[in-house]
């Protein structure tokens, strides 16, 4: 043996000796070694202040990060952020309903009829009924931005996440999921930043029960026409509905469906700092532009779908053929069948439809007494269908987002499944129960 | 001392934030993060930006009317898979 290839042979028994005497190997030991005398240096020469420096941020985390406190106040700012955006947005939606019916009664006129019909009830009732919430939508991500500009929103995903590891989920799920929020598209692939694979699929599996910012167009329609002083409490029971149904849900898959155990974390919360008005604006800009651009290519092209099959009369048959189903759940119109049909290429495209097939009615009024009037509706109908819209089948972008994560049809169809019946049954049982009371 | 951490990883029962970690090893914010980046180079732990979803890759970009990309959400240290308790 060469003294080169015996030197070698020393260095590999003693790296195998240090390993079997500590347990580790040499470059962890040397590093350990290195901080250890660092932190002993330290506590000797280092005289530390009999009352330890509390920071604004600790003050701040003592409530936010707070055990019992924290996820209270994430629903209580949860809750204000909804107020503030109808609040906010409710005297700037009617002046862009008033713009529409001075705009779309001179379209109607306009000859030939089926022109006249096609701009005033398709593009101006349908379209412009999706995009008379822009306010809305520009309200409520600047609140978004400024909670996560500040800082906020990090803490509040870090507070639900100790709430779901406490029922044998994994913590980093949550964080997919108040992504859900915005969109659900985005969500389910930052779940692709969970190594465990069980957790990964349960996580992509909720995922779609958040309520996007797509629903909200719905809510605000209906919330306006059926709740005039309660808009902000009753789409915050639907976030609200939303999140205890997803926890609710990924339990129930983790035990049922994909078992396993999960990882534990640590998390860097990033430091609270003041959100500039640049960074909300640039925020707020991207994500509304990307609405409006929406409003003026699917949901305009979901909208000329539905007026052309409404003016040639085969909508109506479709509607009826489906309708049945919905029945139980008090809104077992050809109508919102249609709306729900549609809803799936894009959930705005509800309020679209809506718009197309009660052309006319503009504003929450106006909806409100064509609903009531023309479907019989009532705030509990109204309440069971925004459920519906909630949960049911998650929109096509969704699903195709789904079936290239989890790369599986079967999982695919199960969601599309699985959303459709727990929508159906959520929906029922409000209308049902609701029925015995009001 | 990076034993330790790697204690406290395995022994978590929930999950819980840097300061919270400092605190349990009484050693500065500062000096863990440089610990904890010699962890993750050593392969003994994974550190995830978080929230970042990669919206590029996403054919629904141009049509998405509701981006949740580059949401700041933090970063996260983990055990890689297999490694945790009873993994």
């Amino acid at each position: 043996m060469s003294p080169h290839e015996d030197i070698l042979r020393v260095r590999d028994e003693s790296l195998e000796h240090l390993r079997k005497v500590h347990g580790d190997d040499a470059e962890t030991l040397i590093a350990d070694a290195r901080y250890g005398f660092i932190s002993g240096l330290m506590k000797d020469v280092l005289t530390k202040p009999a009352v330890a420096r509390v920071t604004a941020t600790d003050r701040i985390d003592g409530f936010v990060l707070n055990r019992w406190l924290g996820i209270p106040l994430f629903l209580l700012i949860l809750y204000a952020v909804f107020q503030f955006t109808f609040a906010v947005s409710a005297p700037l939606i009617d002046l862009i309903n008033t713009g529409l019916d001075k705009l779309a009664a001179p379209a109607a006129g306009i000859t030939p009829g089926w022109l006249g019909s096609l701009l005033a009830d398709g593009i101006i009732g349908g379209v412009g009924a999706v995009l008379a919430f822009i306010p809305i939508i520009l309200l409520l991500y600047i609140a978004l931005s400024i909670l996560e500009d500040t800082g906020y929103l990090a803490r509040a995903a870090f507070v639900m996440d100790r709430l779901m590891h406490k029922i044998g989920l994994h913590g980093r799920s949550f964080v997919s999921l108040i992504l859900g929020f915005g969109c659900s598209v985005p969500a389910v692939m930052s779940a692709r930043t969970i190594e465990n694979p069980s957790d990964r699929l349960v996580t992509i599996l909720v995922t779609p029960l958040m309520s996007c910012g797509a629903r909200l167009p719905v809510y605000a329609l209906l919330a306006g026409a059926f709740f005039t002083a309660y808009q902000g409490l009753v789409v915050f029971a639907m976030y609200a509905i939303g999140v205890v149904l997803a926890i609710l849900l990924a339990w129930l898959f983790r035990k049922r469906l994909v078992p396993g155990e999960s990882g534990h974390f640590v998390m860097e919360l990033p430091p609270y700092r003041l959100p500039t008005i640049t960074s909300v604006a640039a925020h707020v800009w991207e994500r509304s532009w990307a609405f409006i651009s929406r409003a003026g290519s699917i949901i305009f092209v979901a909208v000329l779908v539905i007026w052309a099959m409404n003016y040639f009369g085969v909508l109506e048959s479709i509607g009826r053929a489906v309708a049945p189903v919905f029945g139980p759940a008090g809104f077992g119109q050809w109508q919102p069948a249609i709306a729900m049909i549609f809803g799936v290429l894009a959930k705005e495209t509800v309020v679209g439809t809506f718009g197309t097939l009660f052309a006319g009615a503009e504003g929450s009024s106006g909806f409100a007494a064509a609903l009531s009037g023309q479907l019989g509706w009532t705030p509990l109908v109204a309440f069971a269908f925004m459920t519906m819209i909630l949960l049911y089948i998650p929109c096509v972008a969704t699903l195709g987002i789904i079936k290239k994560e989890t790369g599986s049809w079967k999982w695919t169809v199960f969601t599309i499944a699985y959303t459709f019946v727990l929508g159906w049954t959520v929906a029922t049982l409000i209308y049902q129960i609701g029925r015995l009371f009001i | 001392m990076l034993a330790e951490i790697m204690k406290q990883f395995r022994e978590a029962d929930e999950p819980f934030d840097l300061n919270e970690l400092a605190r349990r090893l009484d050693v500065a914010p500062g000096a863990l993060e440089g610990m904890l980046a010699t962890l993750v180079r050593q392969g003994k732990l994974r550190e995830v930006e978080i929230g970042s979803a990669d919206c590029r890759e996403c054919r629904s970009r141009l049509s998405c009317a509701h981006l949740a990309g580059g949401a700041a959400l933090g970063k996260v240290y983990e055990l890689p898979p297999g490694q945790h308790r009873g993994g």
